[in-house]
């Protein structure tokens, strides 16, 4: 198939740009000396990260991106002296997108392998039920894979988050912008499609009364004319896009994973719908290097990102080499969560300068850290405090929309 | 070289042969429990743990479905099914009962055989690729039901309270959990593959029509081998989901769970109890080391291939063949 195999160059351009990217980094300074000579002033035994991801599965492709930046930065580090002076080791068991098999690794790790550091699985469903696998264990569970604020509520600071918005607040930009559109332009009728999963569910229907599409929608004096829920493998959207065509709303909001959503956005464009404001709001697909090749069915289509690279934020620059060794113009979403959470496990264990997994929970909820995704202290629960980017594909372009603070263009709504 | 042949011995040889056979078996048999419960007791390797647990798991739901698979030669693609509704009756029952998820494993096989009665009244009327594609669709069924239901919290899932024991006992408890489970159930096959009912169901996996005309009720005896597999696998579903904490529809119905235990059968050979310890032990500990230890091959793709090798070259299965190399039968 067509996405497979570009799956699979682009897992084979990535290698290459990993490579290239050290040699690119150890020449401009990033670290003084090579990683070799570097790793050789490493001493002590490795400090060992360990998580699982689905390398293969329904999730091989994002997985594949948060392994690609683990190594990254774990090249990074080492070259730059390790942790602690210690040389650091990541290790990544293959979960095969299921979370039981996730469930017996991350026992692997922890009692075989005796790691010191957990990094969370991809993707909310997998990642559920390491939460009490993490605690029971007393390991901080270091969360760049999935959103899901019950379980961080539940958590209490023991897992800690670097994705800016949970899933509640995933269409919140984008009817805050809507809010902002002059009176006479705004839409009232909004449509929703959310995909049967545990995140876009929430992001569909809220968290105890707050958030959410259907909240959000209200909240801005908008109807809500079409919700519908799909199964994620649905491969057909024909039907149910014309149905929201048909419902007369002005506003679409696709809360899905990213084939699904690609799907709609396609199938949008084939029957010739032209909602004012079409939403990609689910899993930030407008990031992901597949997004350009859905050609003019991306046009005016609005996504949302965690941070983007004008903000300046620590590590984004080498994070856009690295897409741009890639051939991709736009940092893909998981890049950046998968980057700010090693980041934040890096200065908390400096701060510290421990491996006590109390202490470094102590620490990262009273010290602020700066990150891929911002400078900020972790919320009690530890999440990371909102902070969203609504972006707008305009022919190959995508460009920040909302906050008026990120906004490098002004949203284009209807298209012309 | 010609294979032996029962005719080439005399009876008494053959008979004292098979005594040899039957006694090394059950030693054998001995031995194995016995240093998987010294190994229960004694590790500290939580995952590799849970790999074991894994695999009884599939042993039992292997052994459950050769009852009408393997004696009865029907293809039931049904398994996720009843082992979703068994996870999810145990989590909505103890959610509403406040009692630990455990005490509900009955519950789980009482609700997983009365979908199977309601499900096998009319499918099993059906015979070979139909009934399997009633099985399958019915399973994706009723995975969408348990999307949409408030009961079952739609796509969120549903949390189940763990244990208040530590990680180490909770998994040593799980594991012999299923261990004794997968010798009940195994020995339990074993039965029923000697009794009046087992040979009705080798009779309509011969020849149904000739097994009617015999007086087998056929839809009966198929009937009671699909809710037997059913109430088997709720029971598993149950401890599947206390072990877990968390269960939802995706991945608690997926179909490789049907999957697994069709292609456990098949290497490890459907037609006696022998085989799905066999098989179910065999390809778990292999999809396990693939997963460990070869980051990029998906596990499934090595089952396929290892299903396509037995179907062709073995399709006895492992029990099978070595049955046939003897020429005489392993019995235990």
């Amino acid at each position: 198939m067509n996405n497979k195999t570009t799956f699979l160059k682009r897992g084979a351009v990535s290698l290459l740009g990993v490579g290239a990217l050290l040699g690119g980094l150890t020449a401009t300074g990033a670290g003084a000396t090579t990683p070799a000579r570097a790793v050789h002033r490493l001493s002590g035994a490795p400090i060992t990260i360990g998580g699982t991801l689905g390398l293969t599965g329904a999730f091989s492709e994002p997985s594949a991106e948060y392994r690609q930046v683990y190594q990254l930065w774990q090249h990074q580090v080492n070259a730059r002296g390790g942790l602690l002076g210690r040389p650091v080791k990541i290790t990544i068991m293959n979960d095969n997108s299921s979370p039981s098999t996730a469930a017996t690794e991350y026992q692997t790790l922890i009692s075989q392998d005796h790691v010191d550091f957990l990094l969370a699985p991809y993707t909310t469903y997998v990642g559920a039920p390491i939460v009490p696998i993490a605690r029971a264990a007393n390991k901080i569970l270091f969360n760049g894979g999935f959103v899901g604020i019950q379980y961080f509520d539940q958590d209490k600071g023991w897992m800690v988050g670097s994705y800016t918005y949970q899933e509640p607040d995933y269409p919140k930009g984008v009817f805050k912008l809507i809010e902002a559109m002059p009176a006479n332009k705004r839409p009232k009728k909004v449509a929703i499609l959310a995909a049967q999963n545990p995140f876009t569910i929430v992001g569909e229907k809220g968290y105890n009364g707050v958030g959410g599409a259907i909240n959000y929608a209200k909240q801005a004096h908008m109807q809500v004319v079409f919700d519908e829920e799909y199964p994620a493998s649905t491969t057909d959207f024909t039907q149910v896009v014309q149905k929201a065509k048909a419902s007369g709303a002005q506003v679409l909001i696709v809360l899905g994973l990213p084939d699904d959503s690609d799907l709609i956005a396609k199938t949008v464009k084939v029957i010739g719908w032209k909602p004012t404001i079409e939403c990609m709001c689910g899993s930030q697909v407008t990031t992901l290097a597949n997004w350009p090749s859905l050609g003019s069915a991306t046009n005016g289509v609005l996504g949302t990102d965690v941070a983007w690279v004008t903000q300046k934020f620590p590590g984004l620059a080498l994070l856009q080499r690295f897409a741009n060794q890639r051939h991709e113009t736009v940092i893909p979403n998981y890049d950046v969560t998968a980057y700010a959470i090693l980041q934040m496990l890096q200065q908390s264990v400096e701060g510290t300068h421990s491996l006590n997994q109390a202490k470094i929970r102590a620490w990262l909820l009273s010290h602020k850290v700066q990150t891929a995704v911002g400078t900020f202290k972790l919320n009690a629960n530890g999440t990371t405090p909102f902070n969203e980017i609504v972006t707008q594909t305009i022919g190959k372009k995508q460009e920040p929309v909302w906050p008026p603070s990120v906004a490098t263009a002004k949203l284009v709504a209807p298209l012309p | 070289m010609p294979l032996p042949t029962a005719s080439r011995w005399s009876r008494s040889g053959l008979l004292a042969r098979r005594r040899v056979v039957e006694r090394a078996g059950w030693a054998s048999l001995v031995v194995v429990v016995g240093l998987l419960v010294a190994f229960g007791l004694t590790t500290g390797q939580l995952g590799t743990l849970r790999i074991a647990t894994t695999a009884l798991m599939y042993v039992v739901l292997t052994e459950a479905w050769s009852v009408l698979g393997g004696y009865g030669g029907y293809l039931n693609f049904g398994m996720a099914m009843f082992f979703g509704v068994g996870a999810y009756t145990t989590a909505i029952v103890a959610k509403e009962a406040s009692i630990p998820p455990l005490e509900t494993v009955v519950a789980a096989g009482v609700v997983a055989g009365l979908l199977a009665v309601a499900v096998g009244l009319p499918s099993l009327r059906l015979r070979g690729a139909y009934f399997a594609i009633v099985t399958f669709v019915l399973t994706l069924a009723v995975q969408q039901l348990v999307m949409v239901l408030g009961i079952t919290n739609g796509s969120l899932g549903l949390y189940l309270q763990p244990l208040a024991l530590s990680a180490r006992a909770a998994d040593q408890l799980y594991f012999f959990i299923f261990l004794g489970f997968a010798l009940l159930v195994a020995l339990g096959v074993r039965q029923i593959g000697r009794s009046r009912f087992g040979a009705a169901l080798v009779a309509i996996r011969e020849d149904e029509d000739a097994a009617e005309v015999l007086g087998v009720p056929t839809t009966r005896v198929k009937l009671i081998a699909f809710v037997v597999a059913a109430v088997l696998a709720g029971m598993v579903g149950c401890l599947y989901a206390a072990q877990l904490y968390y269960i939802e529809p995706v991945g608690t119905f997926q179909f490789s769970v049907s999957l697994n235990v069709v292609v456990a059968a098949i290497v490890g050979g459907a037609q006696s109890w022998v085989g799905p310890l066999l098989g179910a032990s065999a390809t778990q500990v292999l999809s396990q080391e693939l997963l460990t230890h070869t980051q990029g091959v998906d596990g499934t793709l090595a089952l396929g291939g290892l299903l396509v090798i037995f179907a062709r070259f073995v399709p006895g299965g492992i029990a099978g063949f070595f049955r046939r190399r003897r020429g005489t039968k392993v019995s235990l």
